[in-house]
């Protein structure tokens, strides 16, 4: 069964991919503030991360504690190739769907 | 950062998401919202991260473990049956006393309502039983007269019907339809007992 993805879940994961291995709560919510226009909240965003992780589609692991967080770990997220084809396959999606439609897409 | 709200992410959002989620928070707070709008604004914000992060902790947590509920749990809430049933079980004495009890007590209220509807509240099995009315001769002498009966009703004009210790039951006083004290128009059950009665 293929991974349908909804909106914001694309944009998590275009953002993890733009971000690479610096990809955290804090850099994926300057993301998609900066290219998205979005300002979402952190509860928002670990909430669709653990869906996705749920999934398969993304994996994380922990950095080193730093004084500036109180001394916690940040959580580092990176796409899998299981979430590299599903966000393919929804961007080819999006494409199909909008060719052909008069003044949408150039 | 020792927040008063902190509480509400350790309690709604998994483990593995806590410290990370309240460190990426304190961080945001430390360098950019606390230098750019001071104390109020930042707390503001802080606490506004954490109530959101908790209320989508606890809707992620539920969504993603139950999607919806069955039909009996949205009813009956599911938990407290299903821990009512288990305290049960581990404690099958205290089971057996708790239903004896709610036996006793349901058969109780059911004997006694059933005692109070017979005697008080069911009315008389005649037509218009309000307007039946008892009396009594006293013939200190000998044995009640069941002519007497016969002769009251000879005489009366006030009564539509009289009845008394007699095999058969009288005519009306004043028509000859049937009398509202005939128990020729009721159940055999009733026959039965009016006869038993006045023989």
């Amino acid at each position: 069964m293929p991974d349908y993805l909804g909106e914001f879940e694309q944009l998590v994961l275009l953002a993890l991919a733009r971000l690479g291995d610096d990809a955290y709560g804090v850099t994926v919510r300057d993301t998609l503030a900066a290219r998205a226009g979005r300002r979402a909240s952190f509860g928002a965003i670990y909430s669709t991360l653990r869906r996705l992780e749920a999934k398969g589609l993304v994996r994380s692991k922990l950095g080193d504690p730093e004084a500036v967080r109180g001394g916690r770990a940040k959580k580092y997220v990176m796409l899998t190739t299981r979430g590299r084809a599903a966000l393919r396959e929804a961007q080819a999606a999006f494409a199909r769907m909008a060719e052909g439609v008069p003044g949408l897409l150039r | 950062m020792r927040h008063p709200l902190n509480w509400i992410v350790r309690a709604a959002v998994p483990n593995e998401d806590r410290a990370a989620l309240l460190g990426d928070i304190e961080e945001e707070y430390t360098q950019r919202v606390l230098p750019a709008h001071g104390w109020v604004v930042a707390q503001l914000w802080y606490s506004g991260q954490v109530i959101a992060a908790g209320a989508r902790g606890w809707a992620t947590d539920h969504d993603q473990r139950k999607g919806w509920a069955p039909l009996h749990r949205r009813l009956f809430g599911g938990h407290d049956i299903r821990h009512a049933l288990r305290r049960w079980r581990h404690r099958p004495a205290f089971a057996l006393t708790a239903i004896a009890t709610l036996a006793l007590g349901i058969a109780a209220t059911t004997s006694i309502f059933s005692i109070v509807d017979a005697v008080l509240l069911r009315p008389l099995p005649w037509v218009e039983p309000d307007r039946i009315v008892a009396i009594h001769a006293v013939f200190p002498e000998r044995r009640q007269n069941p002519a007497s009966a016969l002769t009251w009703n000879r005489g009366s004009l006030s009564f539509h019907a009289w009845d008394g210790l007699r095999r058969e039951p009288m005519r009306p006083a004043r028509s000859q339809s049937a009398s509202p004290w005939d128990y020729r128009q009721h159940s055999p059950r009733l026959r039965r007992r009016t006869r038993s009665s006045m023989a």
